[in-house]
Parts: structure tokens; sequence; C-alpha cells
């Protein structure tokens, strides 16, 4: 089966009681049982939900991973994988990691006495060198948010496994679709769902998926006894949303290579970051690892001011944390993704103030052209 | 989840009964207590806990007093206003009370530890959709209605059970809409659970409709053996949540399993 069809016939296909053409919405907090002893498969939401649970399967069989997890967000899905260490080990982590994910790590994991390390992935040699006798495992994300660094996802995984430490990644940005790290040799992807999974901006949620079993039994204990959950409504949202994936991130992410090709020529444009750009750095290692760029670029202005007023001047993407959706989005990484890292952290990592990140949607992208267009003369 | 998740971290945590007050005291006299979690009532046996004495003595001694407020509600009992910190609720039970929602609810009248509560909310992301928010705020209209009529349920049925040849025990501190009873053989339990017809055999409470669950092997099987059997949860003990049928159908129901 090629991977487009899997997506739709994974992503819930038929409800296999009524042959209705989408999963039912089991909106119960809990299941009457026919036997004391040997209760059902389904016995309290918390534990297992019918809808949730195609959406659990449906993630685990596109990342090719043995068992999936749905949870509230995607800060609960993150914060869930790394209940799964203890206090003292140590976890060598991207240094420009999503914001949420330091400010987690360093704040209440911080105090958990889980520590870590944030080193420039991009470099084998850096990540190896941060490996502490106590280091248990190494957490990327690439192409990275918001400049889009990109890390060698096999060679990462293989130090990993020499180094016995797990490997995991955040795959928000790519999707199964683009990129699989399991196959590459990772042992957990997390997803920020909300993201290009859900696709329309209306739901917030997260995923994780195991490539183990083993692993898959250590995370389902901490979602069951955690309970950071995902509700049957989102689950179907979400659902819902994989059923287009593979044709919104065609679209979108054609519009966004012709936008980064087009934006490179533009006056008032300083630098612009979109992962299969010929200047972009690593370039070569997404293109053996991804099957695209991706929908996501990220421009730099001539200064902060020339930035905000860019921002204030822009009309079509709609300006807004996030990304991923069938709008364009415009975000401000210096107070939106980026505002729990402190601005020294943000600054040493390249996410400068004069930065914008743009998520592609779905519109024509001539409109988006004209509408950047007209923005930037406005601010010349 | 205190064991095996929070106690890793180096948090301590120490386990006495709360409805003895001098347990209370003395565990404040040997250690060093940054705060005070409990139920009242508990669960199943319905042990009841004098809020307003212990938040006394954990204010006393700089302690935060956390009290699971799921079995009673704001309507039946308000902990913030004896004393305690922060209130919380499993609002998958009575709060939004038709056993279709699975949600948690905190509260503080602390502004500082709201802050803290708050950001934690949203760095760790375990949220609540906008769907299930509102589905918790629609059951939140009928909860007096709800709760009233289940209380009124309750004391009936527990009379009923007091009063049966087979059940040797009965617990029901007059007030809410759970009870727990001990029947005489753990033997007959499987029969029980099978035979129900108005009670739903299943693990949860605080819906419309009543339950009957099996403590023993559904809401409290991750708790080692002899903690259970200290805690009064033996293969005999059932618990029932009291919902809003009629209440001869429910004594019917059990008259009939119970034989």
């Amino acid at each position: 089966m090629k991977y487009k069809t899997k997506i739709l016939h994974r992503s819930g296909g038929v409800d296999p009681f009524t042959g209705a053409s989408s999963i039912p919405i089991y909106q119960a907090s809990t299941f009457a049982q026919k036997d004391p002893i040997n209760l059902g498969r389904y016995e309290y939401s918390r534990g297992a939900n019918p809808t949730r649970e195609v959406l659990e399967n449906a993630i685990a069989e596109l990342e090719n991973g043995e068992t999936g997890y749905a949870f509230a967000s995607g800060m609960a899905a993150i914060s869930s994988v790394f209940l799964l260490f203890k206090p003292g080990d140590h976890i060598v982590v991207s240094e420009d990691v999503y914001g949420g994910t330091y400010r987690i790590l360093t704040t209440l994991f911080k105090q958990w006495q889980l520590k870590c390390s944030f080193v420039d992935s991009t470099d084998i040699d850096a990540l190896k060198k941060a490996i502490l006798p106590e280091t248990k495992a190494v957490y990327v994300e690439t192409p990275s948010n918001p400049i889009l660094k990109i890390t060698d996802l096999a060679a990462v995984a293989e130090m990993a496994k020499e180094r016995g430490l797990l490997a995991i990644t955040d795959n928000t940005f790519m999707t199964p679709y683009l990129q699989r790290p399991l196959d590459l040799g990772f042992d957990i992807v997390v997803h920020s769902a909300t993201k290009f999974l859900g696709g329309h901006s209306d739901l917030i949620a997260g995923l994780a998926v195991c490539k183990t079993k083993e692993l898959g039994h250590k995370l389902g204990f901490i979602q069951r006894a955690f309970g950071a959950i995902l509700g049957p409504q989102d689950s179907w949202l979400v659902l819902r949303g994989i059923k287009t994936l593979s044709a919104r991130m065609d679209t979108t992410q054609r519009s966004a290579e012709t936008l980064a090709n087009w934006l490179i020529n533009q006056d008032g444009i300083k630098k612009v970051y979109y992962p299969t750009l010929p200047t972009h750095r690593g370039r070569d290692i997404h293109i053996k690892q991804a099957s695209g760029g991706g929908a996501v670029l990220s421009f730099e202005l001539e200064s902060r001011e020339k930035a905000l007023e860019f921002m204030k001047r822009i009309k079509v993407p709609i300006l807004a944390v996030s990304l991923g959706g069938v709008e364009s989005i415009l975000s401000y990484p210096a107070t939106m993704s980026h505002a729990a890292m402190p601005e020294k952290e943000r600054h040493k990592r390249g996410i400068k103030d004069s930065l914008v990140r743009l998520s592609v949607g779905l519109e024509d992208v001539e409109d988006l052209k004209e509408d950047i267009s007209q923005a930037l003369k406005n601010i010349l | 989840m205190f064991d095996k998740i929070y106690s890793e971290t180096g948090i301590r945590f120490i386990y006495t009964d709360t409805s003895q007050l001098k347990n209370v005291k003395e565990a404040f006299s040997k250690e060093k207590i940054r705060a005070l979690f409990l139920e009242s009532p508990t669960n199943p046996v319905l042990k009841c806990a004098d809020i307003k004495a212990i938040s006394e003595i954990a204010k006393y001694s700089g302690a935060i007093t956390i009290v699971d407020n799921t079995f009673l509600t704001p309507l039946l009992q308000k902990p913030l206003e004896m004393g305690a910190h922060i209130t919380v609720y499993s609002a998958t039970k009575y709060l939004s009370g038709h056993n279709d929602v699975l949600a948690g609810i905190v509260v503080t009248n602390d502004e500082k530890l709201a802050e803290r509560i708050y950001f934690y909310q949203n760095a760790v992301g375990a949220v609540l959709s906008p769907f299930d928010s509102w589905l918790v705020i629609r059951g939140l209209k009928t909860l007096s209605l709800r709760l009233q009529k289940q209380q009124e349920n309750a004391r009936i049925i527990a009379d009923f059970l007091r009063k049966h040849r087979r059940v040797k025990r009965v617990y029901y501190p007059e007030i809410g809409a759970i009870i727990s009873f001990e029947i005489d053989d753990e033997k007959a339990v499987s029969e029980i659970l099978k035979k129900v017809k108005v009670f739903l055999f299943a693990e949860s409470l605080g819906g419309v409709e009543s339950l009957i669950t099996y403590p023993y092997i559904q809401t409290h099987a991750d708790i080692p053996q002899e903690i259970r059997e200290r805690l009064g949860i033996n293969k005999r003990l059932l618990r029932l949540s009291i919902g809003i049928e009629d209440a001869d159908d429910l004594i019917a129901d059990l008259d009939r399993c119970l034989g």
C-alpha cells in the first residue's frame, strides 16, 4: 500500500460495528462490564477510549511504530515522555528546541532533578561531548523551530544506539508524511498534533509513538496514571484532519518552497530559512531523511522595528501563535514560540528580534506574494 | 501515581488515616510536612475527616491543605471555606454528572498558588478541551437537582441495606450519594454483578445512572493487598454510586440480586 492510501485507510477507516464512514465519538467516561473478573477491553476512558484508540493506532502505523498515545496537548505528550526518566538522569537536548519544551525542562523537570544539556545537535561531535555517565536520552528537533536547522537523524540514532541512549524526536514540523524518524533508528517520536496532523487550527492535541512494545508499556502506564489524555471529540477531529494530511502538505509545501525562493530576491529581506533552499545549511542531510522541505519558513527583516511593522501590515496570513493550519499563520518567535526562552539564550540560538516565521497555508501563493510585497513596500 | 511517579522525584509520602485527628497531629510532630492531601469522605469506605481542624494544624506548621472534594462537590462541602488551600475534583463525576466526559478541576483562593498552578497548567499542557469544558458546564447546571435526588435515594437505599440479612456492614456517612457495603460471602459477588439490571456494573461514579463497582479489582486494584485489607477493601466489598432512578426500582434490583 502506498503511503497516501495508508494515511486514509489508517486514519479511522470504517467503523467495524456499523460500517459508518467515520469512527463514532465515544463520549463516555466508563463502560458497563459483563464479568467482574475478566473486565472488557474498555473499562474507564482514561485507560482506553475507543475513539482515542483509533487515533493512537493510526499514528503508530503512520510513524511505523509499535504503540501510539494521544495526549491533551503537545506539551502533555512531551511532559509525559520526560516522566519516563528518574531524578539524576540526564538528557542531551537540541539547543533550539521548542520554547515550551525548554521551559518544562528548565522549570518543572529541573526542580525534579532531571538534568539536561542544550547543545547544537547539527554537530554530532558536540552531542557526543555532552554525554555524561548519567545520560539516558538524546532529544532533537529537525528542522528546528524557527530557523530550521537540520540534524542528521540517522547519525543521532546511531550514536544513541552506541551509547545506550534513547533517541527521541519532535516530528511536528515534518509529520510522518515527510519524515519517519523511527525508520531511521529513533525510539520515540512526539507530535504537537495541533499543527499539521490536526491541520485546521481548531484543536489542541499531542501524540507520542514508541518503537517497541516494552517502551510503549512504560509510556502507557504514565498516560493512564498521569491522565493527560486527549478527549474523544478532539481525537476524532485529529483523525479527520489526518485524512487530508497528504493533500494539505503537498500544496502548502509547494507554496512554501515557491515563497522561499522568491523571498531571497526581495528588498528588505535579509535572510531566508527553508530546508530545501540551495543555500540552506544541512540541505543535503534534510533531503536524505525527509521527502520535502515542509510548509514552514522563516525570514529576517532589516531590524526589529521593520519586522514589527511588517507583521502589522500583513493582511492574508493571520498573526498568531501556532502553525500547520489550512490558513497561513505569521508568528513572531521572540514573543510567541520562544517567549519562554530568556532573550540571551534566544539570541545565542540565532533567533533574532528581526525574525518572523511563516506557516504557509492553502491560499493561492500569488495572493501571499502580493500581500508580502505590499507589506514590504510600505515599510521600506 | 504518588508512589510510582512522584516519589522518584525525591518527594516523600506518608499515608495516614486522616479521619483520626491524632494521626495528623502525630505526623506533623514527626516530620517536616509541606502539604496534606486528603479525601473526605474517603473512597470507598467513606471515612470523614475534620477538614477545618486539619487545615488549622497544617497552617500552623506552614503546610498547605489539598482536598479532593469529588464525592461531595461544592454543593455539599466547601473545603476552601474551612481553611483548605486547594480543592481538586474529578469533574468526570458529579460536576459533569452524565458519565460522558473525563475532566479535572483545581480551585484555590490563594493568588500565589494560583499563579504557580496556572504556570504548570500552561507548561505541562494537560488542559481540558473546549468541548469537554462545555460538557462540564452543561452538567453543572443540573448539579443541585441531580445531587439532591441522588442523596435522597442514597439514604433510602442505605436504610434498605442495613436491614438486609446478607449485608454485614454498610458504609454511608448520611451525606452524598456513595454507599459501600459488605456482603456475607465473597462468592456471591460475581453473581450479583452479573445479575444487576438497573445498576450498571462499571467503574466510575457520580453519574445520573446508578453504578455498582467492585473496588477490590477495579478502582483500587493498584493498591497493594495488605493496604487494601487494612482499608477495609476486601473481596466482599461493593460500592454503589446512586443515580436519579426511582428508588423503588433500585431497591428491587438489589433485593433480587442479593436474594
